[in-house]
């Protein structure tokens, strides 16, 4: 273990599994981990806009409780006395919860969410709600309520979105994780394009439990890290079946952690000749192609790989959502549509139109689009990759609804196009930062595994991040004087 | 095709706010909502492609089955 420097920028720069270990033996305290967080969003908010609201006193309290409890000799979480902050649509009863939304501005739920009791019961504190998509339904990380999040590498570009202010918030240091949901890639895009990383584990592997809706069918929970092993002692506390979530899967998870063994030797690595590079950014691409150069000296085998079925997938993953996603607004589009914003409520209108007919047929070929997939994929490979956006990280201006523009709207929507199958699929994915453009933003890459290969992917990711540093830059606060 | 495309677009986003008004009382809130209106035309088209190129049409389907049927055995 790597001695601590107890400085509060050392702090911050400290992964979970290194700040909880360092709080298991004595090295630092949690209330030092807690304040140099709460200085680093202090320092950073103004610039990325990462945070809705923190609740200082109530984190340096429970970080003072927690402290006195390791003092006392009680057994410790595995995340004991570290602190996380969260994408603002994580229920705690009587906290803010606004969803990013001017509709649920003052919302103070009445429940808390079965992964933040679990994340408490494993020694976490909440900092506070994190800044994210309206209602969790863009991919860039624009909001016209709160105020767009900005990338820390560049603050005139996306952070990705849903999960915008998990994404900025872990890549500045301003936390070791933040939770993100995914409904279309909303945890594995602002961690590609923030340069962290984030998993979406198998659809119903994660409780949903007191989580903001988005779409019943494809909508997971979980975190955005800056290793693939602090994501994996994460994923660890959180998944697992729940009783107050009838669509958590029923059997018990793995010790996640435990398969991160750093070996891929012999592994076969899927690259998609098909739908995952339709044009995509010479840069990215080549970033892309030296991520699985590593992978190849690591001992693993590329194997080119036609994805079946994609045109299939595409056409009934955006139907399903569109259609879970206005029956859950319909009552708020038709009683207060002025307190939407224009992507939420342009976004949400035409799945009023299409027919049941096509959600149905969309929802019962899932299982059988999966297992034909499945067969055809993991046949001849253990994972398959690809990069987690097509194109180099776009600005904000570019991608801004409001306009009304075709080409900004456009731009707006290819942001997701190599993270939505996934979601359909209900497949793990993970995304891992495997470099830079030239621009200086973070390229990512995505890591695709079988129904429940979350320790496969993760031990992928894991090997990489051994051997390559792009997970440990850290961007440089921005100068907001020009 | 690009007016035939303009057309079928069109289409779309008057059934969209026909469908959406009749059905659920919802009017389109900016301009960016009907250019989205008029993607539904390429939603309707990617159905129509699919029709009859389903093998398993028929086959009971259940998404949960399916992911421990085809789950990961190994690590």
């Amino acid at each position: 273990m790597k001695a601590v420097d107890p400085s509060a920028g050392a702090l911050s720069d400290l992964t979970l599994v290194e700040a909880a270990d360092a709080v298991a033996t004595g090295a630092v305290t949690s209330v030092a981990l807690t304040e140099a967080a709460l200085d680093a969003f202090e320092t950073w908010n103004p610039s990325i806009n990462a945070a809705i609201w923190l609740d200082r006193e109530g984190a340096l309290e429970t970080a003072a409780a927690l402290d006195a409890k390791r003092a006392a000799g009680a057994p410790l979480g595995p995340l004991h006395g570290v602190p996380f902050a969260h994408k603002d649509m994580y229920y705690q009863a009587g906290k803010l919860s606004t969803c990013g939304s001017n509709i649920r501005a003052n919302f103070r739920p009445d429940v808390t969410a079965t992964v933040i009791d679990r994340l408490h019961a494993a020694g976490s504190i909440t900092l506070g709600g994190l800044n994210m998509a309206e209602f969790a339904q863009n991919p860039t990380g624009h909001n016209t309520h709160y105020g767009d999040c900005h990338n820390p590498w560049k603050r005139d570009y996306c952070t990705g979105g849903s999960s915008s202010g998990s994404g900025a918030a872990v890549s500045a240091r301003c936390v070791t994780v933040a939770l993100g949901s995914d409904t279309g890639g909303s945890i594995r895009l602002p961690a590609g394009i923030c340069g962290v990383t984030g998993i979406k584990a198998t659809q119903g592997r994660v409780s949903r439990y007191g989580v903001m809706p988005l779409s019943h069918s494809c909508d997971n929970v979980g975190p955005l890290a800056r290793t693939a092993r602090d994501c994996a002692r994460v994923l660890t506390v959180i998944a697992g079946p729940d009783p107050m979530d009838p669509t958590a899967l029923a059997d018990p998870p793995p010790d996640y952690e435990a398969a991160l063994t750093g070996d891929i030797r012999g592994l076969r690595i899927g690259v998609p000749t098909n739908y995952f590079f339709d044009g995509v950014d010479d840069e990215v691409q080549a970033a892309f192609e030296a991520a699985m150069a590593v992978m190849k000296d690591l001992g693993a085998q590329i194997v080119p790989v036609e994805l079946p079925l994609m045109a299939a997938i595409s056409t009934y993953g955006s139907v399903v959502s569109r259609c879970e996603s206005v029956t859950i607004h319909g009552e708020w589009l038709r009683t207060r549509p002025q307190d939407y914003s224009v992507h939420v409520g342009s976004r949400n209108y035409p799945g009023a139109a299409i027919p049941a007919s096509y959600y149905l047929e969309a929802l019962n070929r899932r299982g059988p689009i999966l297992k034909a997939f499945a067969g055809e994929v993991f046949g001849k490979v253990d994972v398959f990759a690809a990069p987690t956006i097509r194109s180099k990280v776009p600005t904000l201006d570019a991608t801004r609804m409001e306009t009304g523009q075709p080409e900004n709207i456009d731009a707006f929507g290819a942001v997701s196009l190599n993270t939505r199958p996934a979601n359909y699929l209900g497949l793990p994915s993970i995304s891992a930062p495997c470099g830079f453009d030239r621009d200086g933003l973070p390229v990512g890459m995505l890591i695709h595994g079988r129904p429940l290969g979350e320790a496969r992917i993760l031990r992928v990711a894991d090997a990489y991040q051994r051997v390559t540093d792009w997970h440990t830059r850290r961007p440089r606060l921005p100068d907001l004087g020009t | 095709m690009a007016e035939e495309k303009q057309s079928d677009q069109a289409h779309a986003i008057a059934f969209v706010a026909t469908a959406a008004a009749y059905w659920s009382d919802v009017d389109p809130p900016h301009p960016a909502a009907d250019y989205l209106a008029g993607q539904v035309a390429e939603t309707r088209k990617g159905f129509e492609a699919l029709r009859g190129t389903m093998a398993f049409e028929d086959e009971p389907s259940s998404f949960v089955a399916a992911i421990f049927e085809t789950r990961e055995t190994g690590t």
